[in-house]
């Protein structure tokens, strides 16, 4: 295989040459006899247009054998021009090979458009052409002997002596031109049998090479019939006609044919297309007429498997049995081998282009996977988010229940213990043993410390004042016991959930700490609201500022609470400036 | 003089009751809920009635609901709330617009007898009675520019044990002065603080601690 670089070049110098040699080759026939400018225009066109199509081709298509064909049908279409040359031996190699011009055209025709000739009956026409054209290259190549130049070197040709040597083989050359036709006809016949049966996109891919054959078949049949039927006396005025006819349609099927070959460019482009409007997957009706829009298969059908209900739908959301991958229809499975997600049914006419098929399946591959992974991601996150917001309330409701406990347990029993010791303190009366008495006394402290204690640790750990009367009040509580002055403003004219007084609490109550102890500030303004369905909380100093959220546990903590909830969290602490902490969370609207 | 208790943690209101009797109270109702109670002296009115916060079903704030219930009665009953944590702000709750017969105490207060029974019996009167812990923790709280720092140590005693809900003439048998002086150290405190004087005690008491929460 060449590079690039190098075949372009090859077909580039093959393009100058044709374009020197098709000219040139037109001039032979002016030579001999008196032509028409127009004739010689459709000479030259037939040519040019079968070796522009071929070059064209095989630069976009180096791997397709039509770009080559192509290529030697137009030389051979040129070849034609020198039979009557005055040079022996040009006249007898362009009369011998010229004759290939046609079974190299239905070459074409049969290898269109993969560049291959896979069917059994296109092999049998393939066979048939070229075996029929080298035989009659032979019989020529000895049958035109008299005017070779071995037999006579320095013989200039005549029309004498052509028209003695083809008089001789005459009856062979009725037979080749029947053979051919005959040929030609069992191409038509198969080419409009597959246009016939093709449907949608294969039967439009199928047009050119229905105008080629019956460009090239009708050729055959016009030249049989003249040759055989037409009087002699009426051939010569329609000649002319005849061949300008023949030449301007076989331009045509020259171009029909390479717009065939690279067909594939757009639809590729269709296919990136494709490729980027699956970002994500569509729903199954945008799905469906992207494919058949990017696969030119008006009949395509893309099923989709629900798992719900264990059976397939079509694009309308229909339930619907699949076809059967076979002769009918082609059936392509995305996802896994026996549980696909998507079927495609195409028309089984675009098997013979199977990179294409491949190509939008790996786009709708692509998109499935993509949906499937986002869809995994999104339950992940939805997962984690649930899990972390549930962590955070089984941490607010074990606190809770810790609190509780050291209330109704521990300090009530001390609160108990105390009174009995009171009690006893009475019973004992006011003639007691001092030393028992100063006993008891000690014992009723270290019961009120205790409880004190308690009562702090209790408050550490979850506010009283917070599940009794709310975020407003134990926010005030905790003003009042803050070490600065701390200014409340209260907007709360309702109870929230749980976890998002909780969290606005604990937020508030770590605010604080790190103001009172980093900050170096004189006061603290507390604010709360709700607003657009959020409780806003901020917390403002008047300290040095220039905290950083990345330094410590305090920010982090706030952050990771808030964020477990949904909320969200900014920080405003520029050097000198005091700090802002601004913190909302989602609480719908009882 | 009849008394309710309501308190869910046995123990403690036997103890709770206990004392009450010996101190010469009648303990007509002694329940465990505010459902309890609040059906209790429907039946059988009772002279001043002591409610802890926390009670079945919630163990949330029960008592200070059913507090305001009897307080929002005609005539108001008298009620002692007993609170596990120091908490201003519920003080300033049931004070209200500046209602008598209010007492906010500590639940370990029933311990000190004495204390206790002064408490219910101001409350029964019509009187006031907030905790010296959560007065002393208001007194304690910072302000910017603070007033108090312009008083003199005596002025804040007398000014802790007026928020307490105590008269003139018990905070002169407290510090042992005069009446007179009391007044003269009142009159100084108001003036010090911006306050206007206050018709009566319990009034007295809501003015003094609204000023030490919000000043």
């Amino acid at each position: 295989m060449l590079s690039d670089g190098r075949r372009r070049l090859v077909l580039a110098a093959i393009g100058i040459v044709a374009l020197v040699f098709g000219p040139f080759a037109a001039y032979q026939l002016t030579r001999t006899a008196e032509r028409s400018p127009a004739l010689l225009l459709a000479d030259v066109a037939v040519g040019w247009s079968m070796i522009a199509a071929g070059l064209i081709i095989a630069d976009r298509r180096p791997g397709n054998r039509i770009g080559p064909l192509a290529i030697l049908t137009g030389f051979a279409w040129f070849l034609g021009d020198f039979t009557n040359s005055d040079v022996a031996v040009v006249s007898y190699l362009a009369t011998v090979f010229h004759g290939w011009f046609d079974p190299l055209f239905a070459l074409v025709i049969l290898a269109y458009p993969t560049g291959r000739i896979t069917r059994r009956l296109d092999r049998a026409l393939a066979i048939g052409f070229v075996a029929v054209q080298a035989a009659w290259t032979l019989v020529q190549a000895y049958g035109l002997r008299p005017i070779a130049w071995w037999d006579c070197p320095t013989c200039i040709s005549t029309v004498d002596r052509w028209t003695a040597a083809y008089t001789a083989m005459d009856p062979l050359g009725r037979i080749e031109t029947l053979l051919l036709t005959g040929l030609s006809v069992g191409l038509l016949v198969v080419v409009t049998a597959r246009w016939v049966s093709a449907s949608g996109a294969a039967r439009s891919r199928q047009t050119p090479v229905l105008l080629a054959g019956l460009v090239l078949g009708g050729s055959f049949i016009v030249t049989f019939l003249w040759q055989t039927v037409l009087p002699t006396n009426a051939r010569e005025p329609l000649g002319e006609l005849r061949v300008i006819v023949l030449a301007l349609s076989r331009v045509l099927v020259a171009i029909a044919l390479m717009i065939g070959v690279l067909r594939d460019d757009a639809a590729k482009g269709r296919i990136a297309d494709l490729v980027v409007r699956l970002d994500g997957l569509p729903p199954l009706p945008v799905l469906q007429a992207s494919l058949r829009d990017a696969l030119g298969d008006p009949s395509l059908e893309v099923y989709r498997w629900k798992s719900e209900s264990g059976a397939f739908t079509d694009a309308a959301g229909q339930l619907a049995t699949p076809p059967a991958d076979g002769a009918a229809r082609a059936v392509l499975a995305i996802g896994t081998a026996d549980a696909p997600e998507l079927l495609i049914a195409h028309d089984p006419a675009l098997r013979d282009d199977p990179g294409l098929v491949s190509a939008a399946a790996a786009a709708v591959r692509l998109a499935v996977e993509n949906e499937r992974l986002q869809a995994e991601v999104r339950a992940q996150l939805d997962a984690v988010t649930a899990s972390r917001a549930r962590i955070v309330e089984a941490q607010d409701d074990e606190r809770r229940r810790i609190e509780r406990d050291l209330h109704d347990g521990a300090q009530q029993r001390l609160v108990s213990l105390q009174l009995s010791l009171q009690m006893l303190r009475r019973d004992l009366g006011p003639e007691a043993d001092p030393a028992a008495v100063a006993e008891l006394e000690a014992a009723s402290a270290e019961a009120a410390a205790a409880i004190a204690d308690i009562r702090e640790l209790a408050r550490g750990v979850h506010p009283a004042i917070l599940t009794e009367s709310g975020l407003g009040a134990a926010l005030g509580s905790l003003a009042d016991r803050a070490p600065l002055p701390v200014v409340l403003t209260d907007d709360l004219d309702r109870r929230l959930p749980g976890s998002v007084e909780a969290t606005a609490y604990f937020v508030a109550a770590e605010a604080l700490t790190n103001a009172i102890k980093h900050s170096g500030a004189s006061r603290i303004d507390l604010r709360t609201w709700l607003a657009d369905d959020h409780l806003h909380l901020d917390v403002s100093d008047d300290g040095r500022g220039g905290a950083d959220a990345t330094d410590g546990t305090g920010l982090t903590g706030i952050h990771d609470r808030v964020a477990a909830l949904g909320g969200t969290v900014r920080v405003e602490s520029r050097v000198g400036e005091g700090t802002r902490l601004m913190v909302a969370l989602p609480c719908a609207s009882p | 003089m009849r008394v309710a208790v309501a308190e869910d943690v046995v123990l403690l209101r036997e103890g709770i009751a206990r004392v009450l009797r010996d101190g010469g109270f009648d303990v007509a109702v002694s329940v465990g809920d505010a459902e309890a109670l609040l059906q209790a002296v429907d039946r059988s009115p009772v002279d001043v009635a002591i409610i802890d916060i926390r009670m079945p079903p919630t163990h949330t704030d029960e008592g200070l609901i059913a507090a305001e219930t009897l307080l929002a009665r005609t005539p108001p009953m008298p009620v002692v709330v007993l609170s596990q944590a120091v908490e201003p702000a519920h003080a300033v709750r049931l004070l209200g617009d500046g209602r008598g017969g209010i007492g906010y105490l500590l639940k370990e207060r029933v311990a000190a007898v004495d204390d206790l029974l002064e408490a219910v019996q101001r409350v029964a009167r019509g009187g006031t009675a907030i905790d010296p812990a959560v007065v002393a923790a208001l007194v304690a709280r910072r302000r910017e520019h603070d007033p108090l720092a312009e008083l003199t140590p005596r002025e804040r005693e007398v000014l802790a044990l007026m928020a307490e809900g105590r008269s003139n003439r018990a905070i002169a048998a407290t510090l042992v002065i005069g009446d007179k002086t009391v007044e003269t150290h009142v009159a100084s405190i108001f003036s010090k603080l911006g306050l206007e004087e206050a018709p009566d005690d319990h009034r007295r008491v809501l003015a003094v601690l609204t000023w030490l929460r919000h000043a």
